[in-house]
């Protein structure tokens, strides 16, 4: 047995990532979703492979609390290699861009993993991204176990790549041990971190560091100050690139079923916006990124629902460093009520109907 | 080692302020008690949560020292306006007089992992060493138990369980969590020997829509502990204070309140600080003065759930128990939950059981109440019983009167004088509503069935009286005399006419000999107050009687003091005397634990036995050790809670036995 897992916690979020996926089988059928942005100086293409499937959340272990990738992955099906290579066709070598281009790959897993990603594939997709000369960067996501193990794997990717730099994303989460072994059964820690990081630094990797926004059974308050932490730690460790990452609800998965019985709330966007506001003083030359997934929805960061797309607004805006408004309660009247909750014990005492908190419309002075 | 230390400092109790909570009045199920913590205070109160911040930001302090010397981080969080976040919110001013309560981080975000749950014990004491000896409580578990550990229910309350025996002397300084958990019940079956200070019942206000769930997370959690623990509701909004505190809770607290306002509860809408202390307040005094029940009443009469709670509340919670023989000096029945008080229910019990009407009667007058009680010193009575005396002369001692009431349904001439029935007042219209009616119909039937068939019947009565009369009787195939509907009123002087006709035609009585009324009057009130047969134990024929039933009225036998009888609340108070000669056949009996008392109080740690139906302001006799009788007293706390309580006031002596005697 992994020695970084709590057998109460993972067999519950095994039971339930079981339970979901079998339900899932018959109607299920992987899908490759792509899109292209872009900005001043460069083109973004973000393609999501589906690969096998984090090894992790197929373990007999359960994966992480919080991620439900694995519902888009292939799993026991085949990989649709060949739909993968032709869409990668059509949007690097095909069409033409004006600016150079940053390729993102992500497989919801890990990249360098052999069981998630097979040999075979990872080298079309590097004889792809050579043929195509207009790509300057390469991204990639992977558990830092697999990059321990996987040094083989990333040394060659270096070489084949030449010129292109490498980026590869780390789920950090949260520079503490205590809550990646009993909120997040992420099965890593903070050392394996840190000893990845140091030799992706080592081989001139870039390397961004993902930081999770409240996990299960944490308050808001609690989730916000484990953030500030992480962000420190992670700053102090040397990473490239922070990625604020707030919780979204996915299906199967344990914050789901907490999220069902309303035991768990996605954290508040003005949480967001001041994580992003304290990042950017914590770690003034690292580039903070946060784009969350499902903001303004019910299942993703959110606050009351009429204030949900100006605060959008202020962290894109608070993420390019530009300057905030001074006082946030003059944008809306929920601001008030989060001040409140993260000054009282609300939810660590588990009081349920946690929903109608955000709500309730503070009273007019 | 560190398990050593800091159970050597659990022992040595010097720097230990004294810590208990103590019950001063009891009212349904709530209390109003002190709790001695550092200073005292009086509950229902709010309690004073507190985070504590262990200083877990020091190493992001710590990056910063290097750059700027200036307190880099803090100035960051400031601009943020986000101190909070660094250091506890400063204590406001109003908020320092409640008892303190300090909640720790959770365990994870100190770093520490919940996988070797059986561990815990050794997170414990490093946790909490230097807040043993603090005037404040403690939350006991610095996290709750995730859904996911349902499984493991009883492990939790294991692991509590053996965290308060670690503490020994000094578990009621911490609290616990109970969390509400639909199919927990079985689980609370672990904790009947919780013993912390408080129990924290987290999820409450999540059930306060289901009424049901509600009382059956609060009663279950209730039955499993001492009386002397607190009870403390999270996040609860004004509103809900009075019925809560009915249900037994002590503490509060203003995390609902200031900016959010719920909606549609008139009694919500300025939901501020204000509000908050005032509601409890209200409810201290109504707790002194034993009208929480009203309170209670208007405010569950703001919000539908909370009316539904309480009709719940009286059908499935014995009220009984906790309410007072005799309470104030009036008792106000104004809506319909009102028709099913405790002390209407107790009052109609009571006459069904334990009245019963002499063996000499031989007729039964069944008369209207009126609005001034006891209804004999009301105007309409004086008339009525005028009538009565000039028509049937001396053959009215064979007759009993009966008075036709609502709520109380059947009152006896006899016991008009006894708490409720002197005191009680409804809105009156001269509509009754279905309710009342069926009340009424069905005490009047469990009534006559236990007449003798020889007893005749006449009432005086009209409107919705008459009719229930008449239709009871007809139901049991009695004849009943009444007078003839289309009277105006029955105090103008041709209806009184007809009574005296009425009584005059129907009544066939035979004559007896003189009886004295007032002997039959008080054994009537000892039966109502002691059980069925009481009274002629404990009032013999030769009984010297001095004074008045308006007055009060003194009883000696064979030149001793036997009892008084009180018009105020319509009660007898026992001298040791009476005592003896009604020990063997009631169960208004207290124990005490040891030979002789001093003093004119019994404290409820020296109780030792006590009767399940002794309820409070009950006449109590304390017998010894060797079951001889020492004293009299008056009952403080209900006969359950008088076993149950460690601690606090228990009986009031009346009179001991004298020691060389």
């Amino acid at each position: 047995m992994h020695n970084q897992v709590n057998p109460l916690l993972s067999g519950r979020i095994q039971e339930i990532r079981h339970n979901y996926l079998t339900q899932l089988a018959e109607t299920s059928h992987s899908k490759i979703w792509s899109s292209v942005s872009e900005n001043e100086h460069y083109f973004t293409i973000t393609i999501v492979i589906p690969t096998r499937g984090c090894s992790w959340a197929l373990s007999k272990n359960g994966g992480c609390s919080v991620c439900g990738y694995i519902n888009d992955s292939s799993r026991e099906n085949v990989i649709p290699v060949k739909r993968i290579k032709e869409e990668l066709i059509n949007l690097i070598i095909e069409a033409e861009y004006s600016k150079p281009l940053e390729l993102q790959i992500f497989n919801s897993g890990s990249f360098f993993d052999e069981t998630d990603v097979p040999e075979q594939l990872r080298s079309d997709i590097l004889n792809l991204i050579n043929r195509s000369g207009q790509i300057f960067k390469l991204s990639v996501e992977c558990r830092p176990d697999f990059i321990l193990k996987g040094k083989k794997a990333i040394e060659n990717t270096i070489k084949r790549l030449s010129d292109i730099k490498l980026e590869i994303g780390i789920g950090l989460e949260s520079s503490n041990n205590a809550i990646l072994q009993d909120c997040w059964n992420k099965g890593t820690t903070l050392e394996e971190y840190e000893t990845s990081l140091k030799y992706l630094h080592s081989k001139e990797v870039l390397v961004k560091s993902y930081i999770f926004i409240k996990p299960p059974f944490f308050n808001e308050q609690e989730a916000m100050r484990d953030a500030i932490k992480t962000i420190s730690d992670a700053q102090k460790m040397g990473t490239d690139i922070i990625s604020i990452n707030p919780c979204n609800i996915q299906n199967g998965t344990l914050v789901y079923e907490l999220f069902r019985k309303d035991e768990y709330q996605p954290p508040w966007l003005w949480t967001v916006l001041h994580l992003v506001k304290i990042a950017n003083e914590i770690a003034p030359d690292t580039r903070i990124i946060c784009d969350p997934t499902a903001a303004g929805k019910e299942r993703g960061a959110h606050n009351c629902g009429k204030c949900d797309k100006i605060v959008l607004k202020l962290i894109k805006k608070a993420v390019q460093r530009e300057k905030l408004p001074e006082n946030f309660s003059e944008i809306c009247s929920c601001y008030l009520n989060w001040e409140i909750i993260m000054n009282t014990p609300w939810e660590s005492f588990r009081t349920r109907n946690l929903s109608r908190l955000r709500k309730l419309s503070p009273l007019k002075e | 080692m560190d398990l050593e230390v800091i159970q050597r400092a659990f022992w040595s109790k010097q720097d230990v302020s004294d810590l208990v909570f103590e019950i001063q009045k009891y009212e349904g199920l709530g209390r109003l008690g002190t709790v001695f913590l550092g200073q005292s205070h009086e509950t229902p109160t709010f309690l004073n949560i507190q985070m504590r911040k262990e200083d877990d930001f020091t190493r992001v302090e710590a990056a910063f020292s290097e750059e700027s010397a200036s307190s880099g981080f803090k100035k960051i969080l400031k601009n943020s306006n986000l101190e909070f976040l660094r250091s506890s919110r400063p204590q406001s001013q109003e908020s320092s007089t409640f008892p303190k309560c300090v909640l720790y981080p959770s365990l994870q975000m100190q770093g520490k992992s919940l996988a070797k749950l059986k561990r815990i014990e050794e997170f414990f004491p490093k946790t909490h060493k230097s807040l043993i000896l603090g005037n404040e409580y403690i939350h006991l578990i610095p996290w709750d138990l995730p859904d996911i550990y349902l499984d493991h229910g009883m492990k939790y309350y294991k692991t509590v369980n053996r965290l308060l025996s670690i503490s020994k002397d000094n578990h009621f300084k911490f609290m616990v969590n109970i969390p509400f958990r639909s199919s927990q019940s079985d689980s609370f079956k672990e904790i009947s020997t919780l013993k912390a200070g408080i129990i924290c019942l987290g999820d409450l206000s999540s059930t306060f829509n289901h009424p049901k769930y509600l009382l059956s997370y609060i009663s279950s959690i209730r039955n499993k502990v001492t009386p002397d623990v607190m009870f403390y509701a999270p996040g609860v909004p004004s509103s809900f204070f009075p019925i809560l505190s009915y249900l037994g809770i002590d503490l509060f607290d203003f995390t609902f309140l200031s900016s959010f306002h719920t909606g549609g509860n008139a009694l919500e809408l300025e939901n501020k600080v204000e509000d908050y202390k005032f509601v409890i307040k209200r409810i201290n005094s109504a707790l002194k003065s034993g009208k929480l029940r009203d309170l209670v009443r208007i405010y569950a009469n703001s919000y539908p759930p909370q009316k539904t709670l309480l009709r719940m509340i009286d059908k499935q919670i014995p009220l009984d128990q906790g309410t007072a023989i005799y309470g104030s000096e009036s008792l106000y029945c104004t809506d319909q939950t009102d028709f099913s008080r405790p002390e209407v229910n107790r009052f109609r019990d009571r006459v069904r059981n334990r009245y019963q009407i002499g063996s000499h009667i031989q007729g039964i007058i069944f008369l209207p109440c009126s609005a001034k009680k006891p209804y004999s010193q009301s105007k309409s009575h004086q008339v009525f019983r005028s009538v009565i005396r000039r028509t049937l002369k001396s053959k009215r001692h064979s007759v009993a009167e009966i008075i036709l009431t609502s709520p109380l349904g059947v009152v006896p001439r006899n016991l008009e004088y006894t708490y409720p029935a002197a005191h009680y007042d409804i809105p009156v219209t001269g509509d009754w509503s279905s309710l009342e009616k069926r009340q009424l119909a069905q005490d009047l039937e469990d009534f006559l069935k236990k007449c003798p068939e020889s007893v005749q019947l006449v009432g005086y009565v009209k409107g919705t009286e008459k009719e229930v009369l008449t239709d009871v009787c007809r139901n049991l195939n009695k004849v009943v005399h009444i007078i003839d509907n289309e009277v105006s009123s029955l105090t103008s002087k041709e209806c009184l006419y007809q009574f005296r006709q009425l009584l005059t035609n129907n009544l066939n009585i035979n004559q007896i000999s003189k009886r004295n009324r007032t002997l039959d009057f008080l054994r009537t009130v000892a039966d109502y107050q002691f059980g069925k047969g009481v009274g002629k134990l404990l009032i013999p024929e030769g009984v010297r009687l001095h004074g008045h039933k308006e007055l009060g009225i003194r009883i000696q036998h064979a030149g001793k003091h036997l009892m008084t009888f009180r018009s105020s609340t319509g009660f007898l108070t026992l001298s040791i005397e009476a005592a003896k000669r009604i020990i063997g056949s009631t169960r208004n009996i207290v124990k005490f634990e040891g030979e002789s008392i001093r003093g004119t109080t019994i404290f409820a740690n020296a109780i030792k036995q006590a009767d399940h139906e002794i309820r409070i302001n009950d006449e109590v006799i304390i017998i010894n050790e060797h079951e001889e009788i020492i004293a009299t007293g008056i009952a403080y706390l209900p006969g359950k809670l008088l076993i149950d309580m460690p601690r606090g006031l228990g009986v009031k002596i009346r009179q001991k036995v004298k020691e060389n005697a």
